[in-house]
């Protein structure tokens, strides 16, 4: 008995960006996209949640048309973030798929018993939902699917709404598999639980590990070397493009953008690019068509302007030096100062982005 | 394989299994081993640690500007573990505690004149294992001592060869765990 396992699709969610960059096109631009949907222009049209969401939906419909059963619970992100806009799990619904997003359920699918245990925002929570499960012993295989970080389990990629669970629960459940989601990179924490790892590196921050799609053969049982097997896969290629400002006019940001750009792979790939030290009026003059043109065999771009934003010529940068030179001068001994400063640099540089592009 | 000296014809699985016998410990139940007193109780070392090793007295000046994790003095009966590794974590000061220990039964127990023994960090490592024959030796006494083999046997099917949890219950880093995991042929191929 065989099941296939994969992971945060991060379905409905935002995908490799905070914000999506891409420009409005005018309406003769879509409907001529609309009269050629194999055309790959179309891949680059800002909704990329919906055009994955209704690949995933032909996805689903080709394994129902196959006669195998395909199985959906919430993780991390499928809170409604409006309410308006609701769950992306009433989408699923509406198209047949078996979605697991309000509360446990076991789901019979032949002689498998699958346990379906939706995110829960806390960690005790989670920990109670899977402790009440009771195995069905009329089952040849009892397996536990769920979303959740283990306490034991570090990553170098963090995300709203995570939760990490006490490993200790896990040794308390007798199931034969645990398919495990939230963790991005390929890992098996135990010998019966795993984590395939997202589907694509969904942002600059998850860069490391593998990814892969499990393929779990219950019946040779956890430990043996056919229990588990990994179609690892090449996930998208992410582009970091990185453009010196200082002191440099329209022209010269678009001659070094140019030259970074030159020789780099980029078809197909999420390219982010980001403006250091860049100034208000310049960033204002640039040619946002060239920009286009340049990082047109992307699927998707993302412009960000840098730690510290925008900035007024003639301004002083020291607010930004300063802070590591702080850090470093009051961290206790005790503490790991140059992985305080990395981490901390890096919500700097997303919230400074962030609030810099908003003002652009 | 035997020992560079001391404890000659032994290895340093046998040497840690050794150890545990003579303190009673060789059928305990329940992790973590208490190798602060096998140190002090059993081998009559005394455990001390300093911010900076390099400037203790002893240390040669060619060694002034080199990162050291942990020392052995043994006309002293010291041993010496860099202050910050071991506030950092628990499981990399429990190692290299263990790790002096394995110097000193392995390879200075009985000499007249033991000579110092300074252990860079990528000497003192449960992951990766040393260059030097008699750093490895002592990172293998180590990982037997602080994980023998009969009680992780026990705890590891306990825990589902749950590699955080068992470093959690043993006290140790994560990689010295899926070290000694593999060591021990326990780990299965998905999780190497």
């Amino acid at each position: 008995m065989r099941i296939v396992h994969l992971a945060d699709t991060h379905l409905g969610f935002k995908q490799f960006s905070a914000m999506d960059h891409s420009r409005p096109e005018p309406a003769r631009v879509r409907r001529l996209r609309r009269l050629a949907p194999g055309d790959r222009d179309d891949d680059r049209t800002s909704a990329g949640r919906f055009r994955a969401m209704a690949e995933a939906i032909d996805g689903f419909t080709r394994l129902q048309e196959a006669g195998v059963p395909a199985i959906v619970i919430a993780g991390n992100h499928e809170t409604p973030r409006f309410r308006s806009g609701g769950s992306v799990f009433e989408v699923l619904e509406r198209v047949s798929i078996e979605a697991v997003w309000s509360e446990p359920r076991t789901i019979r699918v032949g002689s498998l018993a699958l346990h379906a245990v939706p995110h829960e925002p806390h960690a005790e929570a989670l920990e109670r939902d899977i402790l009440g499960l009771s195995l069905d012993t009329s089952a040849d295989a009892n397996v536990l699917v769920m979303h959740t970080g283990l306490e034991t389990v570090k990553s170098s990629y963090s995300e709203v709404n995570q939760v990490e669970l006490d490993p200790e629960a896990l040794t308390r459940v007798e199931f034969d598999y645990i398919a495990l989601g939230d963790l991005h990179r390929f890992q098996a924490p135990q010998v019966n639980a795993a984590y395939p790892g997202s589907l694509e590196r969904l942002d600059f921050n998850d860069l490391d590990g593998e990814k892969a799609v499990l393929e779990v053969d219950l019946s040779a049982g956890a430990g043996n070397r056919e229990f588990l097997r990994r179609h690892e896969y090449v996930p998208r290629l992410l582009v970091d493009l990185q453009v010196d400002c200082t002191e440099c006019g329209p022209d010269v940001v678009l001659a070094r953008l140019k030259g970074e750009i030159e020789g780099r792979e980029l078809d197909g790939a999420v390219a982010r690019l980001r403006l250091e030290a860049v100034e208000r009026d310049v960033y204002h003059a640039l040619d946002f068509d060239l920009i286009d043109h340049l990082l047109a065999p992307c699927l998707h771009k993302i412009l960000s302007v840098g730690r510290g934003g925008l900035r007024t010529a003639g301004a002083s940068d020291g607010s930004e030096l300063s802070f590591e030179a702080f850090a470093r001068a009051s961290m206790p001994a005790t503490v790991d100062a140059d992985a305080v400063v990395t981490i901390a640099r890096r919500f700097l540089d997303d919230a400074a982005a962030e609030e810099a592009e908003a003002q652009a | 394989m035997t020992s560079s000296s001391g404890e000659a014809r032994m290895t340093p699985e046998e040497s840690a299994a050794a150890l545990l016998d003579a303190y009673g410990l060789s059928e305990l139940q329940d992790p973590p081993i208490p190798v602060d007193e096998l140190a002090e109780e059993a081998e009559g070392l005394d455990v001390q640690e300093h911010p900076d090793l390099s400037t203790l007295p002893g240390v040669p000046p060619e060694l002034a500007a080199t990162t050291l994790s942990g020392l052995l003095f043994p006309i002293d009966k010291r041993i010496w573990v860099a202050a910050l590794e071991a506030a950092r974590s628990s499981g990399r000061r429990r190692f290299t505690i263990a790790h002096e220990i394995g110097h000193w039964r392995l390879h200075h127990r009985g000499q007249a004149r033991g000579r110092a023994v300074f252990c860079r960090p990528d000497e003192v490592d449960g992951g990766q294992g040393a260059a030097k024959k008699v750093e490895a030796e002592a990172n293998r006494f180590a990982a037997a001592l602080l994980m023998p083999g009969h009680l992780l046997r026990v705890e590891a099917e306990e825990c589902r060869l749950n590699v955080g949890l068992l470093a959690r219950r043993f006290e140790v880093s994560q990689a010295a765990m899926h070290v000694r995991l593999t060591a021990l042929d326990l780990l299965p191929e998905y999780m190497r």
